[in-house]
C-alpha cells in the first residue's frame, strides 16, 4: 500500500485536503482528558493513546432512532464522515462491532450506513497508559488493519500509510505531491513501535495477566468461584464498564408515542443492570450481581470467541478507568486464571 | 440501505378470546403476511409502548393471520390485555429457528406444556396434525394449576375426542367439577406408555416446569438429543444483535427458540 510522509506542520493541511466535504470527528484535550468530538480537520489532534470515549459511540450512537412506524421514514443519504486518531484497540473492537451488527442473517442498516460512511484514520501509540494491556491477546499497540489511513509519527513528522483501496486512491488523488515514505523512515517507525509494544508488553508481565485462551477456559469452568462474589461487594452495577467499552454491544429497544406516529430507539444497556435478562415471567436468571459480573465476562472470552472468533476485550483499559468501585479487569482476569 | 429488521408491520387486531382469568388469545391480521414454521417466534408490537415475544399458537403457514396466547405479565401484554378488535398493533419476525419435523417422523411424539406454554407447542400440534401420517403416535400432556387455568378448553375436548391423538391432563389443584387427574403434568406420564428411547418429546411451560419436565421425560428413557424446549427469555431486537437472550453460548433468539436438550446440558443459568 501506499505510504507518504508528512512533516509535522504539514499534518493539518493534508488532513483537510484528504477529508474536505466530510463531517469529522477527531480527538481534542478537554480538560486534560483526549476526547472524541466533532473537528475540522486541522484542530484534530494526533494522540499519542486511545482517547476517552470508545470509537463505538460514532457507529452505535448510544440513543438512536431505529423506526418510524407505521410510515417508512424517508431515507437521508448520510454525510461522507471521517474520524481521526482511532487507535488499535479501538480497531480490534470495531471488528466484534462489525460481527454483531453486519454479520448473520440480519444485518443492521443504521450501523452498516455509519460504517460505510466513515473513512477510518488511525495513529499508532506511542504513549501507552497506565492501563493499557491490549498486547495481552497478542494484539500490537499500532494498527495492523481496518483503518484506512494510518498516521505513524517519526523524526519531524508523520508517515501517511493506506491500508484501503479508498485510502490508496485518496492518497494518490490528494496528496500526490508528498513524498514517498522511505526504507529508513519505515526503520524508524519499526524501531518505535517495537519499544512501545515492548513497554506494554512489560507492563502485562507485571501484572501478572494470563493468556485469553485461559480465561476461555476458566469461564467457563469456574462460575461458582467466590471470586465472582467478591467483585460483587465491589461492584454497584452503574454500568459504566459497558458503556466505556469499546466492545460492548447489547442494547434496549423502547418506543415512544409522538403526535404524528410512534418511534423506536436503539438505547446502549448495560448486562451488569439487575433487569437485564429478566424475563416475563418473573425469573431471572442473572439474578445476583455475581452472576452478571461472571456473564459479562463469559461473554466477552467464551461467548464472542466461540461466535465472532474474537476476544470481547481489546486491552483498552477504558473500564479499569470508568469502575466507581476500583474493579481492575487486569485483576479479575488474573484471579481467574488461578481459580 | 438493507431492509430495516427493527420495521413492524401495521397489523390489526380481528379478535379478541378470553382463554383463562389472566390469558387471552389475540387474532392478528398483518398488513403483509408473515409466513412461519412450527418454532418459530414474532415480535408483536404495542404502539408506542414496545415489543414482546411470542410464538404463534396458530398452525404454522402463510401468516396472513395468526393467533397469539398471551398472559399479562407486564407492560407490553397488560395493555394488549385491554385491546378490542380493530386495534392496530405492530409484528415483526418471525424469527428464530423451526422443530426439525424430518427428526420427528416415523416416531412416537410426546408433546408437554405448562400453563400458558401449551400455546407455541398448540402450532406445533397443528402442524403435525396437519402432516399427521408421517408420525407415529401422538401424545399430549398438559397441566394447569386449576381447571379454570387450562387454555384452549373446547379445543381440548375436541382433541380428546381424536382417535389419532392421546390427550392426558392434568391440574395441580381440583375444584368440585374437575373428575379429571390432579397432580403436576410430570404426573401424566405415569399413564404413557411408550418406547421413550426412539420417540422425542417437545416441552414449554414455566421455568420450574421446564426444569422437573425435562428431568421426568429424561427419567422415562427420552434421550436428551430427543427432548425439545422451546426456551423463554428476555429477548429485544429478536435477531441476534442486542445481547439480552444469551444462554451460554447461543442466543436464544437466533439459535432457538428450539434447543434439543443435549445442546443446553451443563449451561449453568439456563433455568
Amino acid at each position: 500500500m501506499t505510504a507518504k510522509f508528512v512533516d509535522t506542520p504539514s499534518v493539518g493541511l493534508a488532513l483537510s485536503k484528504l477529508l474536505a466535504g466530510r463531517e469529522t470527528f477527531g480527538v481534542k484535550t478537554v480538560k486534560d482528558h483526549l476526547r472524541l468530538v466533532r473537528v475540522e480537520p486541522d484542530e484534530a489532534e494526533i494522540p499519542p493513546v486511545r482517547m476517552v470515549d470508545p470509537l463505538k459511540s460514532i457507529f452505535f450512537p448510544p440513543r438512536q432512532e431505529v423506526a418510524d412506524y407505521f410510515e417508512r421514514a424517508d431515507e437521508e443519504t448520510p454525510a461522507k464522515r471521517a474520524m481521526i486518531g482511532v487507535t488499535a484497540c479501538d480497531l480490534a473492537a470495531l471488528e466484534v462491532l462489525d460481527h454483531v451488527f453486519l454479520g448473520g442473517d440480519f444485518v443492521d442498516p443504521f450501523y452498516q450506513e455509519l460504517r460505510r460512511n466513515t473513512l477510518l484514520i488511525s495513529v499508532d501509540c506511542t504513549e501507552p497508559l497506565d492501563v493499557c494491556f491490549c498486547t495481552f491477546s497478542g494484539a500490537r499497540p499500532y494498527p495492523t488493519a481496518g483503518f484506512d489511513l494510518n498516521l505513524s509519527p517519526i523524526s519531524g513528522g508523520y508517515i501517511l500509510e493506506a491500508g484501503s483501496e479508498e485510502g490508496g486512491s485518496l492518497l494518490e488523488e490528494k496528496l500526490a505531491d508528498l513524498p514517498e515514505a522511505t526504507a529508513d523512515q519505515f526503520s524508524e517507525r519499526e524501531r518505535s513501535r517495537a519499544a512501545v509494544t515492548q513497554r506494554v508488553q512489560q507492563a502485562v508481565q507485571d501484572a501478572g495477566l494470563p493468556d485469553p485462551e485461559k480465561i476461555y477456559e476458566k469461564v467457563q469452568q469456574k462460575p461458582d468461584a467466590p471470586m465472582w462474589g467478591e467483585l460483587a461487594d465491589q461492584c454497584v452495577e452503574c454500568g459504566a464498564c459497558n458503556f466505556v467499552c469499546p466492545a460492548c454491544h447489547c442494547f434496549l429497544l423502547t418506543d415512544l408515542e409522538e403526535e404524528h406516529g410512534f418511534r423506536r430507539f436503539r438505547n446502549w444497556d448495560a448486562c451488569l443492570y439487575p433487569s437485564f435478562a429478566k424475563e416475563a415471567s418473573g425469573a431471572n436468571p442473572r439474578k445476583r450481581r455475581s452472576e452478571r459480573l461472571h456473564g459479562r465476562m463469559e461473554k466477552k472470552f467464551y461467548f464472542l470467541k466461540t461466535d465472532a472468533d474474537r476476544w470481547g476485550c481489546v486491552g483498552c483499559g477504558r473500564c479499569i478507568d470508568a469502575c466507581p468501585g476500583a474493579i481492575d479487569v487486569r485483576e479479575t482476569l488474573r484471579k481467574l486464571a488461578h481459580v | 440501505m438493507s431492509s430495516n429488521p427493527y420495521q413492524p408491520v401495521r397489523t390489526r387486531l380481528e379478535d379478541v378470546a378470553r382463554e383463562t382469568g389472566n390469558i387471552k388469545t389475540f387474532l392478528l391480521a398483518p398488513e403483509t403476511a408473515l409466513p412461519f414454521e412450527a418454532g418459530q417466534f414474532v415480535q408483536l408490537t404495542v404502539p408506542g409502548l414496545g415489543e414482546a415475544p411470542f410464538t404463534p399458537s396458530s398452525a404454522p403457514g402463510r401468516g396472513e393471520r395468526l393467533t397469539v396466547t398471551v398472559m399479562e405479565a407486564g407492560t407490553v401484554t397488560g395493555a394488549l390485555h385491554g385491546m378490542a378488535p380493530g386495534a392496530e398493533l405492530g409484528l415483526r419476525g418471525p424469527y428464530g429457528n423451526v422443530y426439525p419435523l424430518d427428526r420427528f417422523a416415523g416416531r412416537d411424539v410426546l408433546i408437554m406444556g405448562g400453563g400458558v406454554g401449551l400455546a407455541p407447542l398448540r402450532s406445533l400440534l397443528l402442524g403435525l396434525m396437519q402432516q399427521r401420517d408421517r408420525f407415529a403416535r401422538i401424545i399430549l400432556c398438559y397441566g394447569a394449576r386449576t381447571p379454570q387455568d387450562l387454555i384452549y378448553k373446547e379445543q381440548l375436548k375436541e382433541w380428546s375426542r381424536l382417535d389419532n391423538l392421546e390427550v392426558h391432563l392434568t391440574v395441580d389443584q381440583s375444584d368440585g367439577a374437575w373428575d379429571g387427574k390432579v397432580g403436576v403434568v410430570t404426573t401424566t406420564l405415569d399413564d404413557v406408555e411408550l418406547d421413550a428411547a426412539g420417540a422425542v418429546s417437545a416441552v414449554c411451560g414455566p421455568p420450574v416446569m421446564m426444569k422437573f419436565g425435562t428431568l421426568a421425560l429424561l427419567d422415562k428413557g427420552f434421550t436428551p438429543e430427543n427432548i425439545y424446549m422451546s426456551l423463554e427469555k428476555n429477548m429485544s431486537c429478536g435477531i441476534g444483535k442486542c445481547g439480552h437472550c444469551r444462554v451460554g453460548p447461543y442466543y436464544v433468539c437466533r439459535d432457538g427458540p428450539v434447543f434439543a436438550y443435549s445442546k443446553l446440558q451443563g449451561i449453568k443459568d439456563l433455568w
